[in-house]
C-alpha cells in the first residue's frame, strides 16, 4: 500500500524560498529602534572594550605613588596656587597617595564589570536549572525545592554577605584575587532565588501549553523537551531579568566595598585588577572634604554603567513582548 | 523522491487488516486528585474525568467521540497516548498494553500512535522553524538522517497542501488553517497508524474547517490511516465519522454507527443533542420540537448516584436514580447506557435528520 507523496493542492504558490524571520531577530529589530537601549548597548560595549584595554589605555600604573602630588583636582580646575591646581598630566586628577585618578577608573572598570558578569552567570546557572527542575517535576520536588529557595530568599542578604566576608577573610579562599572570589560566591549565593521563582513561574505556564504535550506525543525526551522547548520560551524574562541583575551586582560590590567587606587593596604593580569602582567610591569617601572630585568620577561611572543596563533591560522588556507586534 | 508507506513493513509489526480491532479500550479510567493544604498535602477527593470507559476501534474507520465541554473527551485521547497515565483499564493497541509499557518502549509506540491538537496556536512550539518542528519527530526516531531530513519535511507539507519553501518559516508567520496542517504534517511524519484527532477544527473559522476535514479525509484514503475524531459539534462528526460514540459526564452513554444514531438515537441525551443541531431550513426549523434540558452538568467530582444523566433527563424514572444503566448492544452493534432506550424513541420528539449542508455551521456545544 504505497503511494507516492504527491501534493493535494495543485499550483504551488509563487513564493520563492526566503530568509525566515525568527522571533529573536524580531525581536533585535525593535531593540534597535529604541534609542535608550542603543545608547546604553553603545555605552556598555564602550566601557568593556575599556576595560580589556586598560593596559593601553592607562598612562599610569594604577598603583603607582606619587608624593607630592596628592589629592589634586582634575585639569580644568585652576586654583590659582600651583599646589593645589590641576596637572595636564593626570587629568582626572589624583588619590591621597597621588596615584592617577583616570588610571584608576580605568583599571577599576575590569573589576566592576568582571563582578557584574560573574555573579550573573553563576545565579544564572544555578537559577534556571532549578526553576526548570522545580516547575518541570512539579509535586513533592518542587514543593520542597521551592521552600529551599524561601529560606534562602528569607535570610537577609547584606547580613550574609557581611559575615561571609569576615569569616573567610584571612582563608586562602578569601584571599584569592584580592577578596573578589569570595565576593562571588557571596553574591551569587545569595541572589540566585529571584530568577528561580521567575524561571518556575514560566515553565508551569509553558508546560500546560499544548507544543510540549506535542513533544511528548512525537516522543521527544524529557531532557530535550527542557531544553529545547521549554528554556528557548522562557528566554525572553531571563534575559531582561540578567540585564537588571549586572548593575545591581556591580553596585552591591560598590557598597560592600565601602562598608569595608569587599575588595582589599592591592598595591602590587602587576596585578591586573588593581582596584574597583568600588574601592574608589569608599576611597573618595574618606577624602570627601578635601578632594570631592575623586568620589565623584567613581560614583559617575557606576551610576552611568547602572542607567546603561537599565535602560538595555527596558528595552529588551519591550522588545522581547510579542504583544508590542 | 522517496514513497510514503504507511509503516507496515518497516515497523515489524503484526499486519492488521482493514476491519479488524487495531485499539481497544477497556474500562478505562482518568481520575484527577484534589488536593488541599499548603505543605502537608491530602487527597480530599478526586476529579472523575473518565470513568470507566470501553470501546474498539477498528482498522481503516473513524470513531467520532462527542460531548459537551468538560465531559472528558480529551482526557479519553491523552489517556490513550499515555499524555496521562490512566488510573484504571486497559488501552490495547494491536495487542500491545499501552498502560504497562515502559519509558523506552512507549517512545517506540509513539510511531504508530499519533495526535492532532486542538489550539493551532499553542500546538507549535514558537522559537522552532517549520522545518524543525515537522523533521523533530524524525531525528527522535531516527527515521532519516542528514540531508533527507530536510527532503521529507518538505514531502510532508506537500502532503498536507502547504508550499514546500515553508521549511525555514516560523509558526506566527501562519494562519490558522495553514498552522493546523503543520500540525497535521507533524503527526504524519511518523508514518503513524492511528492518530488521535483532538477537535482539530474546533479553533478553525468555519470556513477553514472543512478545508481541514477534507485534508484529513483525503490523507484517511491516502495512507490508510484510523482515526479517534474528538468533537463537540455533532454535525462536524457526522460528517467524518464510520461510528460515533457519545459521552456524557465521564461515561459513553451512546455508541453506534454514524447513520443510526443519527436517525434513531437511543439515549435522550443524544436525542437532546441531536435536537438542538440547527438545521439551515426555516420551514423545518419552525416545525420541529426541541429538547431543552433544564439546569447544568454536575461537578464530576461528585457526580449523581445511578444514571449521572438523570438530574437532566425528561424521562427519568426511579430506577435511574439508584442503579447504573449497563452499556449494552441492542443489536446491530448499537450500544446504550439507558434503561428507557427502546422506548426514549417514543416518549421524546424525534429528531430530524440532519442534512449534510448543516455540517459546517454546526453549532459548538460549549
Amino acid at each position: 500500500m504505497a503511494t507516492s507523496a504527491g501534493t493535494l493542492t495543485r499550483g504551488r504558490l509563487p513564493q520563492a524560498e526566503r530568509k525566515p524571520r525568527s522571533l529573536w531577530s524580531d525581536a533585535w529589530k525593535r531593540l534597535t529602534r529604541n534609542k535608550a537601549a542603543v545608547l546604553g548597548i553603545v555605552f556598555i560595549v564602550l566601557m568593556i572594550l575599556v576595560a580589556i584595554f586598560a593596559d593601553l589605555l592607562a598612562q599610569h600604573n594604577p598603583v603607582q605613588q606619587n608624593a607630592g602630588i596628592s589629592l589634586r583636582p582634575p585639569v580644568w580646575v585652576q586654583t590659582g596656587n600651583p599646589a593645589t591646581s590641576g596637572l595636564s598630566e593626570y587629568p582626572l586628577g589624583t588619590d591621597s597617595l597621588g596615584r592617577d585618578m583616570l588610571s584608576r577608573l580605568i583599571f577599576g572598570a575590569r573589576v566592576s564589570l568582571i563582578v557584574g558578569l560573574i555573579p550573573t552567570t553563576i545565579v544564572v546557572v544555578i537559577g534556571v536549572t532549578f526553576g526548570l527542575i522545580a516547575g518541570y517535576a512539579g509535586g513533592w520536588i518542587d514543593n520542597l525545592m521551592m521552600r529551599i529557595v524561601d529560606i534562602v530568599t528569607a535570610f537577609p542578604d547584606l547580613l550574609f554577605l557581611i559575615t561571609v566576608g569576615v569569616a573567610f577573610r584571612d582563608t586562602p579562599f578569601g584571599q584569592a584575587f584580592n577578596g573578589l572570589l569570595l565576593i562571588f560566591v557571596a553574591l551569587a549565593i545569595v541572589g540566585w532565588t529571584g530568577l528561580t521563582r521567575l524561571v518556575r513561574g514560566q515553565v508551569l505556564s509553558l508546560k500546560q501549553k499544548e507544543f510540549i504535550e506535542a513533544a511528548r506525543t512525537v516522543g521527544v525526551s524529557r531532557r530535550s523537551i527542557l531544553f529545547k522547548h521549554l528554556l528557548p520560551n522562557a528566554m525572553a524574562p531571563v534575559i531582561v531579568a540578567i540585564s537588571f541583575a549586572i548593575p545591581a551586582f556591580i553596585l552591591a560590590e560598590a557598597v560592600l566595598t565601602i562598608i569595608g567587606v569587599g575588595m582589599r587593596p592591592s598595591v602590587n604593580p602587576d596585578n591586573p585588577f588593581p582596584t574597583s569602582w568600588g574601592v574608589l567610591m569608599s576611597d573618595g569617601f574618606a577624602s570627601i572634604n578635601s578632594n570631592p572630585w575623586a568620589l565623584f568620577f567613581p560614583v559617575l561611572l557606576v551610576s552611568g554603567t547602572m542607567l546603561a543596563f537599565t535602560s538595555l533591560g527596558d528595552g529588551l522588556r519591550d522588545a522581547l513582548d510579542p504583544r508590542d507586534n | 523522491m522517496t514513497v510514503y508507506s504507511n509503516g507496515k513493513a518497516n515497523n515489524g509489526s503484526p499486519a492488521i487488516a482493514e476491519g479488524e480491532t487495531l485499539l481497544e479500550v477497556s474500562d478505562l479510567k482518568m481520575h484527577f486528585p484534589v488536593h488541599k493544604g499548603i505543605i502537608i498535602q491530602r487527597q480530599v477527593g478526586a476529579v472523575k474525568a473518565v470513568d470507566g470507559v470501553s470501546f474498539a476501534v477498528k482498522k481503516g474507520e473513524t470513531l467520532g467521540l462527542v460531548g459537551e465541554s468538560g465531559c472528558g473527551k480529551s482526557t479519553i485521547g491523552r489517556a490513550i497516548l499515555q499524555l496521562y497515565k490512566p488510573t484504571g483499564g486497559l488501552v490495547s493497541f494491536q495487542g500491545t498494553e499501552l498502560t504497562k509499557l515502559n519509558g523506552q518502549d512507549m517512545r517506540r509506540m509513539r510511531r504508530k500512535v499519533q495526535m492532532i491538537f486542538q489550539d493551532p496556536y499553542a500546538s507549535l512550539n514558537p522559537r522552532m522553524t517549520v522545518g524543525d518542528i515537522i523533521g523533530e519527530p524524525l531525528k527522535v526516531h531516527n527515521l532519516r538522517q542528514g540531508k533527507a531530513v530536510n527532503e521529507r519535511v518538505q514531502e510532508l507539507l506537500a502532503l498536507v497542501g502547504l508550499n514546500p519553501y515553508f521549511v525555514n518559516r516560523y509558526p506566527h508567520e501562519f494562519s490558522g488553517g495553514q498552522r493546523q496542517r503543520i500540525g497535521v504534517a507533524r503527526a504524519l511524519a511518523v508514518e503513524p497508524e492511528f492518530i488521535v484527532c483532538d477537535e482539530p477544527v474546533s479553533a478553525l473559522d468555519v470556513s477553514i474547517q472543512a478545508q481541514v476535514i477534507n485534508l484529513l479525509e483525503e490523507l484517511q484514503d491516502k495512507l490508510g490511516l484510523t482515526y479517534l475524531f474528538i468533537a463537540h459539534g455533532l454535525a462536524v462528526v457526522k460528517h467524518i465519522s464510520d461510528r460515533v460514540a457519545v459521552m456524557y459526564l465521564g461515561k459513553v452513554v451512546e455508541l453506534a454507527d454514524g447513520k443510526k444514531l443519527y436517525s434513531q438515537p437511543m439515549h435522550p441525551y443524544t436525542q437532546a443533542l441531536l435536537s438542538a443541531v440547527p438545521i439551515p431550513d426555516p420551514a423545518i426549523e419552525k416545525r420541529r420540537k426541541r429538547i431543552i434540558l433544564e439546569g447544568d452538568v454536575p461537578s464530576p467530582l461528585n457526580p449523581p448516584s445511578g444514571c449521572r444523566f438523570h438530574t437532566r433527563c425528561p424521562i427519568a424514572i426511579e430506577q435511574c436514580k439508584i442503579e447504573e444503566p449497563p452499556f449494552v448492544d441492542y443489536g446491530g452493534g448499537h450500544f446504550a447506557a439507558c434503561w428507557r432506550a427502546r422506548e426514549s424513541l417514543d416518549l421524546l420528539p424525534s429528531p430530524i435528520e440532519i442534512d449534510e449542508s448543516a455540517v459546517m455551521t454546526a453549532p459548538k456545544l460549549a
